[in-house]
């Protein structure tokens, strides 16, 4: 989006408003430039839309054109691979024997590996398992495994690009054909095999080098995205697990069981508690780690590297052990010589006869453990943005404090016009980014409360609960997986973050438009 | 220097990609080689047989056998995929129905060795491992051991028999010792046996897991359920440093708890035996086992705590060649007849399940095994349970013991959990 078609406030309008005023336009027009942005890209998919039907119907005609204006050859290479190439001339066997090469390859994946597959695409699988006697042994009754869902619905998915990847080599390989009986009926000479090294390993050389690599991130990396997309339209879990049993497709089954039959409104509290958990976590760090950073910054502050380390010290030790420990440190147990180490330095330290649950476990109360999440990350996170508003603090200019000291201006004026924009300036993005990266947090929660407080069995999700944290918990930490429940999920998490990374694709692009600050 | 830089990259991003198949490799049908898993006290008083077996079947001395350390409870972890798994392994009753019907990789034994298996071994594990598929009856598995289950371990300086009556009473003499009882009421496994005492039932209808029958919300549960009301407030129990029965897990705290008499009693399974030995060194014998005490619900009708049983099974793996599937049957039925259960008796005292080894004079005088004989009588056989169950008894338990189930949402508590197990 320019910086045109961007909708902001005009800066006149605001001149003297108070304050608050100013960010609630500002907040409302960072989220109206959202809005517009999305808005952009869904009115751009009709036109998309119609310029991929273009394309393919330009594709159909080229290859009916080369088909009717082919010479003889060239029309026996729609069948046969490579046939325009090494029937020509001697010289470009080479190039029509890999082509035909690929062509072989193909059909043999397709004859062992794919049409069995795809085939049972759509029924995924008819039989599990086949129980018959054996015909050797008398009385020994042997087991078979004969369909397995998951490896129909993973090689029928890997036979499907297989077979895109095919026709993108055939539709090259009737223009090969076409464009080299053009240069013998013109008499131009052909590539001889030296030419066709040689552009393979200068010109071409991208293609030389990166077609095995792009093949494997597409079948490691792609398709079991795709898989995973798909489970989610079936029913996998503990009940229809391969290889003894078979799953089905269940069209949005699996979406309805997430968001009303099995776990009814819990999602929604989940991804309400997941914004809250993200925005209180980034913020607190942020505001925290700022203050400390000026505290230390301050002229009449010694050892400054002292305090510095101090509270670095902490991002040193890994989040695990630090996490645990902190979780077995704030442990409750009704019986008092048996409550956590906290709780014993209250009573034995201060004489407050206090046991209490911190993390709300054995009284299943959830706002002690979302507090304590909060407070924990807090004291794990402040030393990071500590650091980064540490280095930004050195470099504000002296001069701007010296002049609005002369113009008479307080610490609290100096910090709100001064400090405070600069940091933000900077820091912005980096706060927007923490933000959505902490909506995915599983560390902090994971090993402070595992999904705190649960009210609730089976796999339906605890108070603190994000929706990673319960996807985990559904699909690895359980005795009966729910995957394509899981997947469900998955996909969610995947909107929802998606959704505020767009915010931050929209926010770095205005900041980049921004001359100088100031 | 580009193009070399080039095609590092383009080589390293090809191994990163394919480097986590390395990991993967499966393992091929190894011919003559059978795998075992057996959990690791025995695998030493197996390993002993071996030359046995084959002298006793000359056919199959050319076959390697394998073993490896794998504890009971983990092997349907372990066989999730079941090809690559081993040829022989050990589990508990629990987990039947999902190893055979589920992941449908327990061999059916052949008429042969069903033979053999009913006439040697006792008729209530030989029964539990039979079942029906297909309108076929069969045999699943061949009964290893019979001892999986717990009771009351006391001090018996500390208490005499009729201390050990009742619930009260035990709770009593506690007090008047100013010790503690061990219980651990927030792990399903112990505190089920309340709700087993008073008839309450849990379990799987069918063979597939997807039915489940449970009458918790009936007359026999809610009997359980009071019976918890009585004994698992903080009431009765007391709280901080009065709290009588203490929930920590056996097979940790006893021994060290027996070690430093903090407690009167606790309740424990057959396998911490080993751990109160090595704890308590000479004075071991001080310490005894009896049948778990009775309880009441209203001070009149008693009943008795109906403590989880059951047997460990062998199971030949069904996924594997033919010809390996025939010496494991042979190798795992010569584990589980009479020369292997004596030999796994005198490594580890596992209780046998073979009628011959369970009449000789040790196995009838030890103990440990004598008090499990009698708890059998008050127990319930341990089969296929799901999260729900696990979870939800646990929770049940949990909140009357924090006392936030009183007596007027208790029914409400209770229909709660039917609900949950039901599904």
């Amino acid at each position: 989006m320019s910086k045109d078609q961007r909708s902001a406030t005009p800066t006149w309008k605001l001149y003297n408003r108070p304050w608050y005023v100013k960010l609630g336009n500002g907040i409302a027009d960072y989220f109206k430039n959202a809005g517009l942005m999305i808005w952009g890209v869904l009115k751009a998919i009709p036109f998309k839309l119609w310029a991929l039907l273009l394309a393919i119907a330009r594709c159909f005609q080229g290859l009916w054109f080369r088909f009717v204006k082919g010479d003889w050859r060239t029309k026996i290479s729609y069948l046969i691979m490579g046939f325009g190439c090494f029937s020509r001339s001697p010289k470009q066997i080479i190039k029509g024997l890999l082509l035909l090469a690929v062509e072989a390859l193909f059909i043999v994946f397709m004859i062992f590996i794919g049409w069995p597959n795809l085939y049972m695409m759509g029924s995924l699988g008819d039989i599990a398992v086949i129980k018959k006697e054996s015909p050797i042994v008398p009385g020994l009754i042997r087991t078979t495994y004969v369909d397995n869902s998951l490896t129909i619905l993973l090689f029928s998915v890997m036979t499907l690009m297989f077979m895109v990847f095919f026709v993108y080599m055939w539709i090259k390989n009737t223009k090969i054909a076409y464009d080299t009986q053009k240069l013998v009926e013109e008499g131009k000479p052909l590539s001889g095999p030296k030419q066709q090294l040689n552009y393979a390993l200068n010109d071409g050389y991208h293609v030389t080098v990166l077609t095995l690599p792009v093949l494997g991130v597409l079948v490691i990396s792609i398709l079991p995205l795709i898989v995973n997309i798909l489970v989610a339209f079936t029913n996998y879990d503990f009940f229809h697990a391969p290889p003894g049993e078979l799953f089905d497709w269940v069209g949005f089954g699996s979406f309805t069981n997430v968001f009303s039959k099995t776990y009814g409104s819990a999602i929604w509290s989940v991804l309400g508690w997941t914004i809250i958990w993200a925005v209180f976590a980034t913020f607190t760090n942020f505001f925290f780690g700022m203050f400390l950073a000026m505290i230390i910054n301050k002229k009449s502050i010694k050892l400054k590297a002292f305090w510095r380390t101090c509270f670095v010290i902490v991002i040193a030790v890994p989040d695990f052990i630090s996490l645990m420990m902190m979780s077995k440190f704030f442990s409750y147990n009704p019986v008092e010589d048996f409550t956590g180490a906290f709780n014993h330095m209250l009573q034995q330290w201060f004489g407050l006869n206090a046991n209490i649950d911190w993390f709300g476990t054995s009284t299943l109360n959830e706002w002690n453990a979302r507090i304590m999440v909060i407070v924990v990350n807090l004291w794990r996170g402040m030393p990071f943005t500590m650091l980064s508003t540490y280095g930004i603090l050195m470099n504000i200019p002296e001069e701007l404090y010296e002049s609005s000291r002369i113009d008479g201006a307080g610490p609290l004026r100096r910090f709100i016009s001064i400090t405070f924009p600069y940091i933000m300036f900077v820091m912005g993005p980096q706060l927007i980014t923490t933000f959505t990266g902490n909506i995915n947090n599983f560390n902090v929660i994971f090993f402070l409360t595992g999904g705190g407080p649960n009210y609730s069995i089976g796999n339906a999700p605890g108070k603190t609960d994000l929706l990673v944290t319960w996807l985990y918990k559904m699909t690895v930490n359980t005795s009966q997986p729910e995957y394509s429940n899981g997947a469900v999920l998955g996909l969610f998490t995947f909107i929802i973050s998606s959704f505020f990374a767009l915010i931050v694709f929209n926010s770095s692009k205005s900041v980049k438009q921004e001359d100088t600050f100031q | 220097m580009k193009k070399l830089i080039a095609s590092l990259l383009a080589t390293t991003m090809v191994l990163t990609a394919v480097g986590g198949l390395v990991a993967c490799g499966g393992d091929e049908d190894n011919g003559k080689t059978i795998k075992i898993w057996a959990p690791a006290n025995s695998i030493n008083a197996y390993k002993a047989l071996v030359p046995g077996f084959k002298e006793a079947n000359p056919d199959y001395k050319d076959w390697t056998f394998k073993f490896e350390n794998k504890e009971e409870s983990l092997v349907q972890a372990g066989l999730a995929d079941p090809k690559a798994g081993a040829n022989i392994f050990f589990f508990p009753s629990d987990h039947l129905c999902n190893l055979a019907f589920k992941l449908k990789c327990l061999q059916p034994l052949t008429p042969e060795y069903e033979t053999l298996v009913k006439a040697r071994d006792g008729a209530d594990s030989v029964d539990f491992v039979t079942k029906t598929e297909g309108g076929k009856e069969s045999l699943y598995a061949f009964p290893a051991t019979d001892d999986n289950g717990y009771f009351l371990w006391y001090d018996s300086t500390l208490l005499d028999e009729s201390d050990l009556e009742t619930w009260d009473s035990l709770v009593d003499a506690a007090k008047r010792e100013k010790k503690t009882i061990l219980y651990n009421y927030k792990n399903t496994y112990y505190a089920a046996s309340f709700f087993f005492g008073t008839g309450t039932e849990f379990d799987y209808v069918d063979n597939q897991l997807k039915e489940y029958r449970t009458n918790v919300d009936g007359p026999e549960g809610q009997l359980g359920g009071a019976a918890y009301m009585r004994y698992f407030t903080p009431s009765y129990m007391g709280t901080g440093k009065d709290q009588v029965i203490l929930a920590s897990d056996p097979d940790s705290a006893l021994a060290e708890a027996f070690n430093n008499k903090t407690i009167v009693a606790g309740v424990g399974g057959t396998w911490v035996k080993q751990s109160v030995m090595n704890a308590l060194g000479d004075d071991y014998s001080r310490i005894k086992t009896a049948v778990l005490p009775k309880f009441t619900t209203n001070g009149e009708d008693e009943y008795y705590m109906e403590s989880f049983i059951g047997n460990k099974y062998c199971g030949v793996n069904s996924t594997k060649s033919e010809e390996q599937i025939v010496v494991s049957l042979a190798f795992a039925n010569y584990l589980t007849g009479e020369v292997g259960q004596q030999a796994r008796y005198n490594a580890t005292g596992a209780g046998p399940t073979n009628t011959t080894v369970k009449a000789t004079e040790t196995v009838q005088n030890d103990p440990i095994l004598a008090t499990y004989r009698a708890q059998k009588e008050h127990g319930y056989p341990q089969r296929d349970q799901g999260t729900a169950f696990w979870e939800g008894i646990n929770k049940f338990v949990e909140q009357i013991s924090l006392g936030t189930t009183t007596q007027t949402n208790l029914k409400a508590q209770l229909d709660k959990l039917a609900s949950s197990l039901r599904g």
